[in-house]
């Protein structure tokens, strides 16, 4: 073979394919750089990069939903033989994160099967989504692999399925666990599963189910370890009864060490938290009591309030137009909110007479953001559906005086400019140490007419920086 | 392997000099002398090397190859064949197996969703709420949701309903309704 002398450049050889040539370890090493999506394409080129992308550190696998109604299942057969031959050329590489999605109409057994190989890769994310709704059955996980599983972080399921939980659950290194629209037995099974968990720190809860109910009254948070909490509970279905009556929906929180609460409530009617939460910093409550309840306004307001004061120590709170709607039953007992720094508050349920009472209790506050808008939302101009009851306090909050620096107000809308206005001018004029007011606006308002009226209106503060976006994307 | 004529410099970071000559050799044997009979086997040697300088030889390469490769995302197979001389060597069946697979493995969320008059006056709205309320509400959530209305549906019943309101606002706030009517 010639030497070609090495000050001549050389072309490489077009044809050669030497990316194929390297070994397996590099080319999934160099897949992991790329978003997962694309890395599973790579099956398509060659016989060589077929399942290159399956010695990755994350697998996905959906079944999407057939149409054919045939008897014999194949392609779920096909399927879950797919999911078995990775695991098989894997040959135990630790799995960072699993993700399945079965239907119905897979064998659950082999269901069973994989999952329970896939606990012993030292998996360290499992998110599951059983779309069994059509399965009357209880699903059961690999719940004794799981008690075994020192690697598990993170676990995830979804979809309505029916989980039994046995007596004896544990999951020694949980961190994180989301459960998405299940199904119950009972209270004490939810229960238990939270506290199947000695360290876990984040929760999230979702109950959303339009026919089905979930089989659970009582959600009973007792988790000492527990940082951040997310329930989000939205029940069509809950005016039905239960089994004694009519539902009594309740919220039961123990969890001291408690930093961030995401509460989404359309159906509890009462919260009791033992204790407080000393470290709390950020809170978003949006809660909303419609006649299915059965409990009067007063009980309720009075357990929203006392739920509402256990969060009092929080930095940064939201509460939407219906949570103040709530709050208004029993504003007398508003608590305090010392270290509260920043309110966002959503005014499209009304609620403006309880605004200086709110302000009030925010000593420190420093940036107020209307996330609603001021108003709610009248769709027919003309046609009110509303009356704005927004009437000036006597005294000015002491939190205008010397803290407030940032004032937001999304979405001004279009009909109702005058009462809007009227509000906007209040702290303008008050609100003596005010430095920045921005308002977004919708496309059709004509910005500039309304920053020459704001830029009109007395003001409290000398220095101020007006920006009104337009609101589109 | 991309030829380089200039005398610019590269720098490649958290990698020895060492590992850099080992790079250096790679490229002149392959470049200068392709046909060499024993360059699978001085391949093999190559990454016969200790962990260590292997994970750092993994690195150059990355760190060359890399930019290549990240002009994938978005390329169709064929585009990549072309790139790297990959040689499409499936049987037609395979190919169909492949794909099936690939389907199952891939991901693909769709965002979007478009609701249009169902036969259910009501439908509309819970179908909406679902997809607002699981997509978490207390956050912007950007997305797109077009709503459209036959011309015989008065709008104002849609607000005047608590949820109906309280749909309209999460819209608003997550700047994503266009009300077709």
């Amino acid at each position: 073979m010639d030497l070609h002398p090495p000050s001549k450049p050389k072309r490489i050889c077009p044809n050669e394919d030497r990316i194929s040539k390297l070994p397996d370890a590099i080319l999934t090493h160099l897949l992991s750089f790329l978003p997962e999506n694309y890395a599973v394409r790579t099956g398509l080129l060659s016989t060589r990069w077929r399942y290159i992308w399956a010695l990755l550190p994350t697998l996905h696998f959906k079944m999407p939903r057939s149409d054919c109604n045939c008897r014999c299942r194949c392609e779920e057969t096909r399927f879950m033989d797919f999911i078995d031959k990775i695991l098989i050329l894997r040959s135990g590489l630790p799995i960072q994160k699993f993700y399945l999605s079965s239907s119905h109409r897979c064998d659950y057994y082999r269901v069973y099967t994989s999952l329970c190989n896939v606990t012993m890769c030292n998996v360290q994310a499992l998110d599951l989504d059983f779309d069994f709704s059509v399965v009357r059955g209880k699903v059961r996980l690999p719940w004794d692999h799981f008690m075994h599983c020192t690697t598990l972080v993170v676990l995830k399921l979804s979809q309505k399925f029916v989980l039994d939980v046995p007596a004896h659950v544990c999951f020694p290194s949980l961190k994180t666990l989301h459960l998405h629209s299940l199904i119950y037995t009972d209270d004490a099974s939810v229960k238990m599963l939270f506290s199947s968990c000695p360290m876990l720190e984040e929760l999230h809860v979702y109950r959303f189910l339009q026919t089905e109910v979930d089989n659970v009254e009582t959600i009973n948070v007792l988790v000492p370890s527990l940082k951040r909490l997310s329930l989000r509970f939205k029940l069509e279905s809950h005016s039905h009864t239960c089994t004694g009556g009519r539902c009594k929906y309740n919220v039961v929180i123990d969890a001291p060490n408690l930093e961030c609460l995401d509460l989404f409530d359309l159906v509890s009617q009462g919260y009791t938290v033992v204790g407080c939460f000393p470290r709390i910093f950020q809170a978003g409550i949006t809660v909303d009591k419609d006649d299915s309840h059965g409990v009067s306004d007063a009980i309720y307001g009075d357990g929203l309030v006392r739920m509402i004061r256990s969060i009092a120590a929080v930095e940064d709170l939201f509460l939407s137009g219906s949570t103040l709607s709530g709050i208004g039953f029993a504003y007398h007992n508003v608590p305090t909110f010392p270290n509260l720094l920043r309110l966002q508050l959503g005014l499209d349920g009304g609620g403006w007479e309880l605004l200086p009472t709110l302000l009030e209790s925010m000593p420190n506050l420093e940036v107020l953001d209307f996330v609603d808008g001021l108003v709610p939302f009248d769709f027919i101009p003309g046609y009110p559906l509303f009356v704005f009851t927004w009437i000036e306090p006597q005294l000015i909050p002491a939190c205008l005086l010397s803290k407030l620096r940032t004032l937001e107000v999304s979405y001004l809308h279009a009909h109702r400019e005058e009462d809007q206005l009227k509000l906007i001018k209040y702290f303008l004029k008050n609100a003596k140490v005010l430095e920045d007011v921005s308002i977004s606006c919708p496309e059709d308002l004509d910005t500039t007419q309304i920053q020459m009226k704001l830029l009109e209106f007395p003001r409290g503060s000398s220095l101020l920086h007006f920006s009104t976006i337009a609101d589109s994307d | 392997m991309e030829e380089d004529n200039s005398n610019s410099e590269v720098e490649i970071p958290n990698v020895t000099s060492k590992t850099v000559a080992m790079v250096i050799d790679y490229c002149k044997m392959h470049v200068e002398t392709p046909g060499r009979e024993d360059l699978n086997s001085w391949d093999a040697e190559l990454v016969k090397a200790d962990p260590t300088t292997l994970q750092e030889l993994v690195m150059a390469t990355n760190y060359l190859k890399i930019n290549r490769l990240l002009d994938l995302t978005g390329k169709h197979p064929e585009e990549i064949h072309r790139m790297f001389n990959i040689k499409n060597d499936f049987t037609p069946e395979q190919e169909e197996e492949a794909h099936k697979e690939n389907a199952w493995a891939f991901d693909c969320k769709s965002k979007l969703k478009t609701f249009s008059q169902p036969k259910n006056d009501c439908m509309l709205q819970i179908e909406a709420e679902d997809l607002l309320f699981s997509t978490g509400l207390t956050q912007l959530f950007p997305f797109s949701a077009i709503f459209s209305l036959p011309r015989s549906q008065d709008p104002s019943q849609i607000v005047e309903t608590k949820q109906g309101r309280h749909l309209m606002a999460m819209c608003l706030r997550s700047q994503a309704v266009t009300v077709d009517m």
